[in-house]
């Protein structure tokens, strides 16, 4: 299942498991001349024979894509932000789009699970399997004492970052959301925005992770990010309440006029709707708005923003404005 | 006794002070992608999983700086990692001996016992 497909949510939208590895004496992508050699090495062990893995899996040679089909595959969280304008780089994507395995970012194998709503347990069991899947025929870089080697330290010993889409409207209505980040950071948990470090957060969605990845386990790393979340979640919901007590009539209007817009906009820019959707999306979760669009709110931020509203074609941002006002007007 | 104890403690303390902190500056390479440690510290990213031998002293004090620990306690690669995951039964059948012992269970000790010798046979 596509993880922004029919997701209801409207705290927790996502959950992400990526685990970083690499291969045994073959130097990091950044140190690499020839990228091409170790894709090849990579490429045998998930296509080789006629696995199930290997039937499930699409493969996208990121320097033969064109710069919307990068955009849209960034869209979808399913590369990084970075790989918009790299080299020697590729994806494999799963046919449910829940599994991306990325080459020759930053490190060699970033292996990617992203599912709808909060299933870290899930999400992590099957990175995990499809992890062991790969290293029956490749050799990982591993030491003893540090784990699995990364190219950056801050990835080393179990390379992995388990991390959640939270859509926080009433905590940062509130102005809470400071106190917050700088608490769950005092608890090695990071918050940042929407596509990851140095993005803002549109529309009110964040995206908290675990920064420790060496001494701890897996299981445990996913109990802290839980526990961190759950006191999270607990507190929007109290924002949500506190807002709808002391100033309801105030909240009904500003969703309703963010719905407005939304419903009769003839041109809408990508952080605008973000915005607006957001808006609607918190009049959803606090019964304010009753009426349901055609798909969910989250699946109207993925699909309206700009290489996906834009559908493959290449559009200047005066018509994609115009496509993305025609289409939430449609389906919010 | 006494003054002595003081006096030793005066010079232990008197040594951290004048202790060199180590320097990296001397410029060995890594043996598969050629970095030095100076790349590292330019960049923040090592070159290749060797790098992290190459330079391991200094390696781990980047890495608990980080994350306040230099140990990996988390998964470990069949292949890559099966002598680590070996060991880490072996401690995990020690700390259930002496679980046994304590709670006078001689049976299960006796077998744990038995395979603690066999797995110290495997790991030399």
């Amino acid at each position: 299942m596509i993880w922004y497909k029919n997701n209801e949510n409207d705290i927790v939208i996502s959950t992400r498991i990526r685990l970083a590895r690499n291969l045994e004496r073959v130097p990091f992508p950044g140190a690499l001349a020839d990228k091409a050699d170790a894709t090849k090495k990579i490429r045998a062990a998930l296509g080789g024979g006629n696995s199930a893995l290997s039937r499930d899996l699409d493969f996208i040679d990121l320097d033969k894509a064109e710069p919307e089909e990068r955009q849209r595959l960034a869209e979808e969280h399913l590369i990084s932000p970075q790989m918009l304008n790299g080299n020697g780089q590729s994806v494999y994507v799963s046919k449910d789009k829940t599994m991306s395995i990325m080459l020759m970012e930053e490190d060699h194998i970033r292996l990617q699970v992203i599912m709808s709503g909060n299933t870290l347990d899930k999400a992590y069991d099957l990175a995990d399997k499809i992890d062991n899947v790969i290293e029956e025929t490749l050799t990982y870089a591993f030491d003893e004492e540090f784990g699995y080697l990364t190219a950056c330290p801050t990835n080393a010993g179990t390379g992995m970052r388990a991390s959640l889409m939270l859509h926080l409207p009433a905590l940062t209505l509130t102005k809470n959301i400071n106190n917050i980040i700088a608490s769950a950071g005092g608890m090695g948990i990071a918050v940042r925005g929407l596509y990851g470090e140095g993005t803002s957060a549109e529309g009110n969605f964040y995206q908290i992770s675990n920064q420790v990845t060496m001494g701890i386990t897996e299981k445990e790393i996913i109990e802290k990010l839980k526990s961190v979340t759950d006191r999270i979640i607990d507190m929007e919901k109290k924002a949500r309440e506190y807002l709808m007590k002391e100033s309801s009539a105030e909240l009904t209007d500003k969703v309703y006029r963010s719905y407005g817009i939304l419903k009769y906009a003839r041109k809408l820019s990508s952080s605008e709707a973000k915005a607006l959707i957001s808006d609607v999306m918190l009049g959803r979760g606090t019964g304010i708005i009753k009426e349901k669009g055609k798909i969910t709110p989250v699946e109207c931020m993925i699909l309206s923003t700009p290489a996906l509203v834009s559908g493959g074609k290449r559009l200047s941002p005066d018509e994609r404005d115009k496509k993305r006002a025609d289409f939430l007007r449609e389906n919010i | 006794m006494l003054f002595d104890e003081l006096f030793n403690d005066f010079f232990g303390d008197f040594s951290l002070f004048t202790q060199q902190t180590p320097s990296y500056t001397n410029e060995k390479k890594c043996p598969v992608c050629g970095h030095t440690y100076s790349d590292f510290k330019r960049t923040g990213k090592f070159g290749c999983g060797e790098c992290y031998r190459t330079f391991r002293a200094p390696a781990a004090e980047v890495i608990k700086r980080i994350h306040s620990n230099s140990a990996h306690t988390g998964k470990i690669p069949s292949k890559s990692g099966a002598k680590l995951k070996k060991k880490r039964m072996y401690e995990d059948l020690k700390k259930q001996l002496q679980e046994a012992v304590k709670s006078e269970d001689y049976e299960t000790a006796a077998k744990l016992h038995k395979q603690i010798r066999e797995m110290e046979g495997e790991l030399k």
